[in-house]
């Protein structure tokens, strides 16, 4: 198990991350030394330590996180309950996919200055920005999937008797898995990456804001401190999800 | 829980949903629509009717500001796609035909995948200023990926047949990969250009939002920050108007290059094209 996990990393590509910042540190100071608006790898490490240990980096990052983890299952739950809903009725669908359709082509983010203008600068604002976008990827996944159960698997069922529950429980369902998985994953993403963008226009506090408030201050060493956390927050959740996500799904021919 | 099926076809269930939505549809949309025009007082701060938004609409066109908006957010939005096209298919076909560079820039790619735009504004800022090529940048990192990602798989999966057929014809290096190559990722290409042009519109918008530089983004936000609600309405509602063209316009592109999907027609692809693809 040790020697397969060990296999499994990428030895050469962890080198090239390494050399970019080896490189980084030496373009920023030579070529690049002149720049004021660059910090030096060196830099940016010792300023997220400094803004760790004695900022207010923990708390920041503990906010975005949680505020991007509470929306993102509240928006999986409802997501994934409308998507049902809309997949396993007719009336419904008829009724409802073309509204479905025009909203979702209004670029989701137009609607965080009309959330700002509902809750003003608060974590509700944060919350419903957050909630809006990851929505989606959950609901059209979970529409789509249950509409194109495999035929042969349903024949199955009907061979059976199933009831149209136990269809939906141990058939379509388990079908849908593997695609509402990535549409959890992708939405995830963008639960993180939207608590940012909210931080940063509707409620000054966590990641974002600090990251903002870095920049206007002209430092860039913390500039570039909260783009690294930022960016290794949302690797390391999706990689984490992605573990999981293969451990739910291992008896699966196409895991995601 | 009750399940409703289709009462005439409940042999067929779950529901399959091939094709068009019908229009329908619409109904629950122009029905609140509507509750809203006949329910909310004209000068309601929070939800002003649909009449006030085109009003306000009018009011910004006459004074030369909407259209201006449009044209710069619709110049940076395909100034950034065809960036995105070529530098993702480069990519792409580069990563999905060379393991070892695949291999080499995997985690790096990985990583710098992950960063959401919003947080890549303000470092952008910094180094670049407030200016129309800081957005292009920060636009173009940030939504070529689903390029990259399509084009990489075509062409780690171009047919050893076709590949094997070069050979045996003897092409050259720069024939393979006009005519063996590039036909077969470009149907990919357009999968990848169809997700990533409504995620680059989103990211144009994002970045006007937050920087207030220029383009529909910052008549956005200036409008929330004045608190014109009925001006906030209309735009984000012409957002969407935007983002049905810009699908629209994408889809017909599409169409343009169907000549290279295999179901489309086996005689337009030349003689090269295998039977068994």
């Amino acid at each position: 198990m040790r020697r397969a996990l060990l296999g499994r990393i990428n030895f050469p590509g962890l080198a090239v991350i390494a050399a970019a910042i080896m490189l980084w540190e030496i373009y920023t100071r030579t070529a690049g030394s002149h720049f004021d608006s660059l910090a030096s790898s060196g830099a940016i490490f010792a300023a997220i330590k400094t803004l760790f240990l004695d900022g207010p980096l923990a708390d920041q990052l503990w906010h975005t996180t949680s505020i991007a983890l509470v929306g993102w299952v509240i928006a999986s739950a409802l997501g994934f309950c409308i998507g049902l809903a809309i997949g396993l009725s007719r009336t419904a669908w008829t009724y409802s996919m073309a509204s479905l359709d025009v909203l979702r082509s209004i670029p989701s983010i137009s609607f965080v200055p009309v959330a700002v203008m509902w809750f003003g600068f608060s974590v509700t604002t944060e919350l419903l920005i957050v909630v809006y976008v990851s929505l989606w990827p959950p609901l059209l996944a979970t529409l789509h999937s249950v509409n194109s159960a495999p035929a042969g698997l349903l024949d199955t069922a009907r061979v059976f008797h199933l009831s149209k529950l136990s269809t939906l429980v141990n058939i379509v369902l388990p079908a849908a898995l593997p695609s509402i998985l990535v549409s959890l994953r992708l939405s995830l993403a963008l639960s993180i990456a939207l608590a940012v963008v909210a931080e940063m226009i509707g409620n000054p506090e966590g990641l974002g804001f600090g990251m903002v408030f870095a920049q206007q201050a002209m430092q860039p060493a913390r500039a570039f401190a909260y783009l690294v956390v930022i960016g290794t927050l949302g690797w390391g959740v999706n990689a984490i999800f992605l573990l999981a996500s293969r451990w739910l799904t291992r008896g699966y021919e196409s895991a995601p | 829980m009750t399940i409703v099926a289709g009462s005439r076809k409940s042999r067929a269930w779950p529901i399959r949903t091939g094709g068009r939505a019908p229009l329908r549809g619409l109904l629950p949309l122009a029905l609140g629509l509507v509750l809203w025009q006949v329910f909310a007082p004209t000068d309601s701060p929070y939800f002003p009717p649909p009449s006030e938004w085109v009003g306000a609409l009018e009011r910004l066109a006459a004074s030369r500001r909407l259209w201006p908006a449009i044209s710069v957010t619709l110049t940076s939005f395909f100034t950034a796609l065809a960036l995105n096209i070529v530098i993702g298919s480069a990519l792409g076909i580069l990563l999905g035909r060379s393991r070892l560079l695949d291999r080499l820039l995997g985690p790096t790619l990985e990583f710098c995948r992950t960063i959401p735009a919003g947080a890549l504004v303000p470092v952008a800022v910094l180094i670049m200023g407030y200016t129309a090529s800081m957005s292009l940048v920060v636009v173009v990192l940030t939504s070529f990926w689903p390029i990259l990602l399509n084009a990489r798989a075509g062409a780690r999966s171009v047919s050893r047949d076709r590949l094997d057929t070069a050979r045996a014809l003897q092409l050259s290096w720069w024939a393979t990969q006009r005519k063996i190559l590039l036909p077969s990722v470009v149907p990919s290409i357009r999968l990848g250009t169809q997700i990533a042009a409504p995620i680059t519109l989103i990211i144009v918008l994002l970045v006007e939002i937050l920087t207030q530089v220029s383009g529909v983004g910052r008549q956005i936000a200036l409008a929330q920050s004045v608190f014109r609600s009925s001006t906030v309405y209309g735009l984000v509602a012409l957002t969407g108007l935007l983002g049905l063209a810009v699908n629209w316009v994408i889809g017909w592109m599409g169409l343009l290059t169907r000549k290279y999907d295999p179901s489309f027609s086996a005689g337009v692809t030349s003689s090269l094209s295998m039977k068994k693809s």
